[in-house]
C-alpha cells in the first residue's frame, strides 16, 4: 500500500531532507529532478509529491525495497 | 546482431519490426517497412567492438508486441513523446546528433510531463569520425521512407498486459574525490563555474588542474550516476564544449579514472542479462576504452553519440529488457 500524499516522508524526500539512494535509474532521476524543481519553486511541493506518489504507485513492484526504507 | 542488407530486407518482408543502426547508404537502400534507423558505423557485436560501413545492427522487436507505431518529432513535438508512449510498453527514440531536437531533448526531457512514468530509451545517431564536416547524422522512419537530420524518430511499442519493460543504465564511472563543480547557468557550453563555491572560469580550471578531458563530469542523481562528457576546450571563448548540458543547481565532480573499460563493463552488467530487446553504448567508451575487438559483457548494440534512458546520457550503456510477469 502506497502511503497517501500527506505522509511526511514524501515532502522530506522532495526537499532532499532524506538522502536516499534509489536502486533504479528512473527513480533516482525522477527524485533528483523533483528536488531541482522544488528548489527553484517551493510552491511546487504539492505537485512534486503528487508526481512522486504516482511514480511509486506505478512501479511499486520494483520499488519494494525503497518503500521499506522510506516509509518504515 | 549485425546483418547484411539482404538479411534485413528478408526480416522486413516477414513483417518484423526493427530498430536499425548503420551507415547512411545502407539505410537508404532499405524498402519501406516497420523500422526506424539512425546513422552510425560503430558497434559492439558478439565478437567485440567493430567499425563497419557494410553491415547493419538489428534489434528485432518481440513478435508478441500488441502494437507498434512510428512517428517523427520536431523540436516542438518532442514534449509529446511521453504522452504518446504506451502505458505498458516502451518507446525507442533516435535523435540526430548536433540537431536542434538533440539539444532540446537534452535540455528539457527531464521536465516532459510523465517522462519517468514511461519506458523511454534510445540513442543519438552519428557519423564515422573521419566524415566529420562532410556528412550529417540522420534518422529514418521506415514506414514512409523519410530520412531527416532535423527530427527525432520514435518507435512506440505496446506490450500485452503480461509483459513489462525495464530500462537499465550501466555507468562505469563514479565521482572522484576532487573539487565540487557547479554552474550558474545550464547548457552545452560552460564558462563560468563555481569550484567548491568559489567563482572561476571552467576552461581555466580544466587547464590549470590538467583535467583529463576523457573523464566525464559525474553527478549523483539520488543514487544514479549521470555523466556529462567533455567535447573540447574553446581557448578563444574561454569555455568548455560539452556533449550533454550541465544544469544550474547540480553539483558535479570529475570522474575517477578507469583503467580497463571492457573489464569494468563485464563486471557491471548483471550476468542474468542476456540479449536485451535494445541496448546501446557510447562512442566515447569505444574510443577512450579502445573497445575495438573487445567485449562489454554480453551486451551488443550501436556505439552512439549519446544515450537515452528517459533523459540524455553520456559515456553510459543503456539496455531495455522485456520480462513476462509471473
Amino acid at each position: 500500500m502506497i502511503p497517501s500524499e500527506s505522509h511526511p516522508a514524501w515532502a522530506r524526500l522532495v526537499k532532499g531532507e532524506i538522502d536516499h539512494k534509489f536502486g533504479t535509474a528512473s527513480a533516482g532521476m525522477l527524485f533528483f529532478n523533483l528536488r531541482l524543481k522544488y528548489k527553484k519553486d517551493p510552491a511546487s511541493l504539492k505537485e512534486c509529491i503528487h508526481d512522486a506518489r504516482t511514480f511509486f504507485d506505478k512501479y511499486q513492484n520494483i520499488l519494494a525495497n525503497d518503500m521499506k526504507v522510506l516509509f518504515k | 546482431m549485425l546483418a547484411t542488407v539482404e538479411d534485413v530486407k528478408r526480416l522486413l518482408s516477414e513483417g518484423k519490426k526493427l530498430v536499425l543502426a548503420a551507415d547512411e547508404k545502407l539505410l537508404l537502400s532499405l524498402p519501406k517497412g516497420d523500422w526506424i534507423g539512425g546513422t552510425i558505423p560503430y558497434f559492439m557485436t558478439d565478437e567485440g567492438g567493430k567499425v563497419s560501413r557494410d553491415k547493419l545492427f538489428v534489434n528485432e522487436m518481440p513478435a508478441f508486441l500488441r502494437s507498434c507505431r512510428i512517428a517523427l518529432y520536431s523540436e516542438l513535438e518532442l514534449p509529446q513523446i511521453a504522452a504518446d508512449s504506451p502505458n505498458n510498453g516502451f518507446s525507442i527514440v533516435i535523435l540526430p546528433a548536433f540537431s536542434k531536437v538533440h539539444q532540446d531533448y537534452a535540455m528539457n526531457a527531464a521536465s516532459y510531463d510523465g517522462i519517468f512514468l514511461k519506458s523511454i530509451a534510445g540513442w543519438v545517431s552519428g557519423i564515422h569520425l573521419s566524415d566529420l564536416g562532410s556528412a550529417c547524422p540522420r534518422v529514418f522512419a521506415g514506414q514512409t521512407g523519410e530520412s531527416t537530420d532535423s527530427k527525432g524518430v520514435v518507435m512506440h511499442v505496446e506490450l500485452p498486459a503480461e509483459y513489462r519493460s525495464n530500462i537499465s543504465v550501466v555507468n562505469i564511472f563514479e565521482q572522484g574525490e576532487g573539487d565540487e563543480i557547479s554552474f550558474p547557468t545550464g547548457g552545452f557550453q560552460a564558462s563560468n563555474c563555481f569550484i567548491n563555491g568559489e567563482k572561476k572560469n571552467f576552461h581555466d580550471y580544466v587547464v590549470e588542474k590538467k583535467i583529463d578531458t576523457r573523464l566525464p563530469l559525474v553527478s549523483d542523481f539520488c543514487g544514479t550516476m549521470v555523466n556529462v562528457s567533455i567535447q573540447g576546450l574553446l581557448a578563444k571563448e574561454k569555455a568548455v564544449q560539452l556533449y550533454a548540458p550541465v544544469f544550474e543547481g547540480v553539483s558535479y565532480k570529475v570522474a575517477k579514472p578507469v583503467e580497463d573499460y571492457a573489464a569494468k563493463f563485464h563486471v557491471a552488467v548483471p550476468s542474468k542479462v542476456v540479449n536485451p530487446a535494445f541496448a546501446c553504448n557510447c562512442i566515447l567508451n569505444f574510443l577512450y576504452g579502445e573497445l575495438e575487438g573487445k567485449k562489454t559483457g554480453t551486451i551488443t548494440g550501436p556505439m552512439t553519440f549519446g544515450e537515452i534512458a528517459y533523459q540524455l546520457l553520456n559515456q553510459t550503456m543503456v539496455f531495455l529488457e522485456i520480462d513476462k510477469i509471473g
